[in-house]
């Protein structure tokens, strides 16, 4: 059994995170603001499947990954119109959206390719990026080799993150309004335009986190391809107390803990399906351990009435 | 009287026009050698020049298809859901069938030229010319791949940075004040239309 754990678990786990740090980053951007964004799942799904079928129609993975992050953007200002603008519950309107992504995709991938399951294998994929002298290294060219293209930027984007958010007066407004909206309202800041800006950010994150597992890591949609990895992106970030490089070491367990299940199926005497509960046992357990410590944005959930 | 902002917003306007006319102008197509990689995967491959292999559906009529492309495995866009072309085949000559499908496989082999199976002196020299061949289309179709990932790459970073920077440019502009956050945030995410909307409200409110 010990013999699953080396560097290419390593490597394999830090390839699994990444649609984990996109959706996580995503989610950081919208909780600090002060909007919970339960649908990064529906999100993730809706990115899957358009970056799917956009890759497959013109033949440039490119195309269906600016798709697939467009789309997740659109997605996600459906949920901010709700939360915002009517003021619903932002839980029940992202799991809406999370039920919504589960019937749209398999509606439209039977209409267009009579499968409601699966849609074709898309011909050119994401390329292999390859640096050249640490793949010479023995052990570093393990660990670091060899990626898909987003990876790299999966992991570029959460010093970007930082500094946006802790950095920049963008960063300091959005903290604000998810901080205290009424005093960030009274500095003149509009509320409702950087609520929307970040769930914006969040839904176009979210996107290509799901563009990942259909034209990266995998080579089509298929039917639950996200299963359930935007709520373990929840999880990251309350584990990682809502900061980027917590969040990042966060997504980094969870993505390991996915390698891990994968490689020890068929090694160990347990049936493969209590192997494939572990990530999730682990984001139950970490949820339940440290929600009560992570320091939420105090207006967090609570929708607010702008002045008039 | 032009200003910097204004000059950048241009400029960027013509990086982008540039980007995607390039993206756009530039032809992509399924590459023999992704149609190899793809055809182990089971996927519908494209050749280049010949026609696309369609999904089977409904009443397709399937005596169209060409069948010399399709892959050994079927994929999901193949999978007959009608039950018309099982009612077209005729079961109670199920023994034909078979001697139908021997018959073919005959002539088939009976087109094979077996002469020069014992030429063997000219089959190392073909095998070179072909390899040769074979190996000039490969990077011939290496490079239009790498050709598709570079303006694809060019396309979606300067859509990203275009987004930004049109965001941040028109932060100050009526544009921005006077409409609602929800059309704001739509028009950000498709901004060359915003652009095209930026000369029509020039003014600034500070």
């Amino acid at each position: 059994m010990w013999e699953v754990l080396d560097l290419e678990l390593i490597a394999s786990g830090l390839r699994l995170s990444t649609p984990l740090i996109l959706a996580a980053l995503g989610g950081l951007f919208s909780e600090r603001a002060g909007v919970v964004n339960i649908a990064l799942d529906g999100i993730m799904i809706f990115g899957a499947f358009t970056g799917a079928v956009v890759a497959y129609e013109t033949g440039n993975p490119w195309f269906g990954l600016l798709a697939a992050m467009l789309l997740g953007g659109l997605v996600a200002h459906i949920h901010g119109i709700a939360s915002i603008r009517y003021q619903a519950d932002q839980v029940v309107s992202g799991t809406a959206i999370n039920l919504l992504a589960i019937g749209v995709p398999a509606v439209l991938s039977n209409a267009l390719y009579n499968s409601t399951t699966v849609t074709p294998n898309i011909q050119l994929m994401l390329p292999i990026i390859r640096i050249p002298v640490i793949s010479s290294i023995p052990i570093l060219s393990t660990l670091l080799g060899k990626y898909s293209v987003l990876v790299f930027f999966a992991f570029a984007m959460v010093p970007l993150s930082w500094f946006v958010i802790f950095k920049t007066s963008f960063g300091l407004r959005l903290r604000s309004v998810g901080e205290n909206p009424e005093a960030a309202e009274t500095a003149g800041i509009n509320v409702y335009l950087m609520r929307y800006y970040a769930v914006w950010i969040s839904g176009l994150l979210a996107g290509l986190g799901g563009a990942f597992l259909s034209i990266a890591h995998g080579s089509s949609f298929v039917h639950n391809i996200s299963a359930g990895r935007g709520f373990i992106a929840l999880a990251a970030l309350i584990f990682g107390r809502y900061t980027p490089k917590l969040t990042l070491l966060g997504c980094m367990m969870f993505g390991i803990a996915d390698a891990f299940q994968i490689r020890i199926q068929g090694v160990i005497p347990i049936p493969g399906q209590f192997i494939q509960m572990f990530p999730y046992v682990l984001t139950m357990i970490v949820l339940a351990g440290l929600i009560g410590r992570a320091q939420v944005p105090a207006a967090d959930g609570i929708p607010y009435a702008q002045a008039k | 009287m032009v200003t910097r902002k204004t000059a950048h917003v241009c400029f960027l306007m013509g990086v982008t026009l540039l980007l995607s006319a390039v993206a756009a102008l530039l032809p992509v197509e399924q590459t023999a050698a992704q149609q190899s990689r793809s055809s182990g995967a089971g996927s519908p491959a494209r050749v280049e020049g010949a026609p696309v292999t369609i999904p089977a559906g409904k009443g397709d009529d399937l005596s169209t298809v060409n069948w010399d492309d399709a892959t050994d495995e079927t994929p999901a866009s193949q999978e007959k859901t009608g039950d018309s072309d099982l009612s077209k085949e005729n079961w109670e000559d199920e023994k034909s069938s078979k001697d139908v499908t021997e018959k073919e496989a005959a002539s088939d082999l009976s087109k094979e030229s077996w002469e020069d199976e014992g030429s063997a002196k000219n089959v190392p020299e073909k095998e070179d010319g072909l390899q040769m061949m074979k190996q000039e289309e490969i990077d011939k179709l290496d490079s239009r791949e790498r050709l598709i990932h570079l303006s694809g790459f060019a396309l979606f970073i300067g859509y990203i940075l275009g987004g930004v920077l049109t965001a941040f440019a028109t932060r100050n502009r009526k544009l921005a004040v006077s409409l609602p956050p929800e059309l704001l945030i739509l028009l950000h995410t498709f901004w060359p239309l915003e652009l095209i909307l930026l000369p029509f409200m020039r003014a600034r409110i500070r």
